[in-house]
């Protein structure tokens, strides 16, 4: 009697352990990177972030920076995509510039997964979808994993009940798990915690190669304050609000407003106040980041549509993330990220016309809108 | 104990059906959802008596609109500061870049910075990040203004209030400001937004003095062109 | 973190056959199906913490 029980017991043991490889598969996917095409000829060099912190080499953050060099000389501006993994618009703008843009005078420095560990997990109990994907003309598909915004708790743990670290934030309560967030912690430690060494990282590429803007790609939930809003260290007020006047110009309801004092460890108030760059951080409006929307579905995800959205905007409840039945589509929320990128340029520029920033070849926003980023988006080079 | 067993399993049952029904939709590669158009264009607003809505004047077909006189041409040299420290006054410093003016910026200006100017553009609404930034307080920046606006009533220097936040811009902190400011005001520029309970167009009415309304913040370049003569 | 870590891993190592021991000598099928379906995957989770 007893020897059957065992027996019954090593058949469950067996049975669960095949439902963890069978779902665990699902989860090993998380840890597989997006492959990104190189076969533009625009794209100069290719680093690791571990270059400008060492601690990071080796690690499931680090992460690629892609340099491209125009031919003359002149600014230099940094796109950081992927700070917040499910902010998908913002790593997909950076992916665009990687694969199109031609720069003629200035630098790009792209990072296009900024925080490379929060791409191997989903946020537990956020039914968050994990991986989207856009079928190109040529037949092939891109895939891309939506990840979370925090670092992977299994590269960095544990949590401490308080942390106060470089950044000047007390990182307490509700707020524990926040040491894991990439824009809570700059300019980083380069012997701090695993997402302290990254944020080292961006804020050294940044001393070191003498960035003149930074542009930290970001989604919002509807709910948020400042969707569609440009957030400039005061050092940008004056680049980041002409780039905001030009894009109002063009159409766009876009805005700006000044960084906190308080925003300790935000790359808008923490990279402004600790090096010579001009920071700013864009936030555009993505419905699957609410906390009302309805079931998790390729429709909100892509299409951006969400019908409890709909509805609250229609009854005036919310200030700046005002939903339509048209939805906002993510061709139009990377479009969006492409003009506010493309609009700093220009301002820069014109500000500075000894030190221009000229970038060619990107597609514009209406081909973003009716194209689609299935036609932007390039084949994975063989 | 039988009972017992029957309940558990009802129970695993339930949770695994509740599991499946929240689970995400399916990874199939289709065809992405149809893309949304390009800017949504500002409807206008229909007038709403029963809402208690100011009319509205402004739309895409009129992007501005002068009500209680002319929009003129102000003397230079002219000075361009906020009161209330919000980004506002960078959106307008960027317009008047835009125009080509020839102007002096400094948001936190003080009085004994407006020697020899004859006009000053005010762009006011409050931002606690803007107070902050510029490390001054709610108060210390309501004692600026005073000094400030009244210096420009003792030097016959003309105050024109620009409002181009719309109804973000329209709180407890972001009226007391615009209030000091309307006092002194010999002209008003605004997004209508801004002016939905009619608070602007009704002071403009009662005092006697022009007020432009624009429809969205880049209308505003043709009203600054008259306004500095370009 | 070092030391912390490895007593960790120790625990879980131990926390590990423990589970699995009662696991294989439960009596009641629902009771191991729920020990082995909770247990088995936050095991595995622990192990992968680097």
């Amino acid at each position: 009697m007893r020897n059957k029980i065992v027996v019954r017991n090593i058949i469950v043991f067996i049975g669960v352990v095949a439902l963890c490889v069978i779902s665990g598969k699902d989860f090993l996917r998380m840890h597989k990177p997006d492959p990104i095409s190189t076969s533009n000829p625009g794209i100069s060099e290719i680093v690791m972030l571990s270059e400008y912190s060492p601690g990071l080499k080796g690690t499931a953050a680090d992460t690629e920076v892609y340099i491209l060099r125009g031919e003359k000389p002149g600014g230099k501006f940094l796109i950081l995509g992927g700070t917040h993994p499910n902010e998908i618009a913002g790593m997909l703008n950076a992916v665009c510039y990687i694969e199109n843009a031609r720069v003629e005078s200035g630098t790009l420095y792209i990072i296009p997964r900024a925080n490379n560990s929060g791409y191997t997990h989903t946020c537990p109990l956020w039914g968050m979808m994990d991986i989207i994907d856009f079928q190109l003309p040529d037949g092939s598909v891109r895939e891309f994993r939506v990840g979370t915004r925090l670092t992977n708790p299994i590269h960095q743990w544990p949590d401490p009940n308080y942390y106060y670290g470089n950044s000047g934030r007390e990182l307490k309560h509700s707020e524990v798990a926040e040491i894991r967030n990439l824009n809570r912690n700059y300019p980083g430690d380069v012997n701090g915690t695993l997402t302290e060494k990254v944020n080292y990282g961006i804020f050294n590429l940044i001393n070191t190669e003498k960035i003149d803007i930074i542009y930290d790609a970001h989604e919002a939930g509807p709910e948020f304050l400042r969707v569609n809003y440009l957030i400039a260290h005061e050092k940008a007020m004056s680049v980041g609000s002409m780039a905001v006047m030009n894009t109002n110009l063009q159409g766009h309801p876009f805005a700006v407003d000044i960084s906190g004092a308080t925003s300790y460890g935000l790359s808008h108030r923490a990279l402004g106040d600790n090096t010579e760059a001009m920071a700013t951080l864009f936030e555009t409006l993505n419905p699957a980041q609410g906390s009302r929307r309805t079931k998790m579905s390729r429709e909100l995800v892509l299409g951006g549509f969400d019908k409890n959205y709909v509805e609250i905007t229609n009854r005036g409840l919310l200030s700046s993330g005002e939903l339509t039945e048209a939805g906002i589509s993510i061709n139009e929320r990377t479009a969006n990220h492409m003009v506010m990128c493309r609009e700093l340029m220009n301002a820069f520029s014109e500000s500075n016309p000894d030190r221009p920033i000229i970038v060619s070849n990107m597609p514009s926003y209406d081909d973003f809108i009716n194209k689609g980023l299935e036609n932007i988006l390039q084949p994975i080079n063989s | 104990m039988k009972r017992n067993k029957i309940v558990s399993i009802l129970l695993l049952v339930a949770m695994t059906f509740s599991i499946v029904l929240t689970g995400c939709g399916d990874k199939k590669t289709t065809e992405a959802p149809t893309s949304s158009p390009g800017p949504t264009t500002q409807e206008t607003s229909a007038t709403n008596e029963q809402s208690g809505k100011a009319t509205r004047y402004t739309s895409k077909e009129t992007p501005f609109v002068t009500l209680n006189g002319e929009l003129k041409k102000y003397e230079s040299p002219f000075y361009l500061t906020s009161v209330g420290q919000s980004a506002d006054v960078s959106m307008l410093d960027a317009l008047m870049k835009k125009v080509g003016a020839e102007y002096t910026y400094n948001a936190t200006a003080k009085a004994s910075d407006l020697k020899d100017v004859k006009t000053v553009i005010i762009a006011t609404g409050a931002s606690s990040k803007g107070l902050g930034a510029a490390g001054i307080s709610a108060e210390d920046e309501k004692a600026r203004a005073s000094e400030l606006l009244e210096y420009c009533k003792e030097n016959d220097i003309t105050v024109i209030m620009a409002h181009l936040g719309g109804v973000s811009r329209r709180g407890k902190l972001s009226d007391e400001f615009a209030d000091m400011v309307l006092e002194y005001s010999s002209g008003i520029v605004m997004v209508e937004d801004g002016n939905d309970d009619g608070k602007f167009t009704d002071f403009a009415s009662r005092k006697n003095i022009p007020i432009t309304l624009i429809n969205t913040i880049a209308d505003c370049i043709e009203p600054l062109k008259i306004i500095v003569g370009k | 973190m070092g030391v912390l870590y490895y007593i960790y891993r120790g625990i879980a190592v131990v926390l590990c056959i423990l589970t699995l021991w009662e696991l294989f000598k439960e009596k009641s099928i629902i009771r191991s199906i729920s020990l082995g379906l909770v247990s088995v995957p936050l095991i595995l989770r622990a192990l992968m913490i680097k």
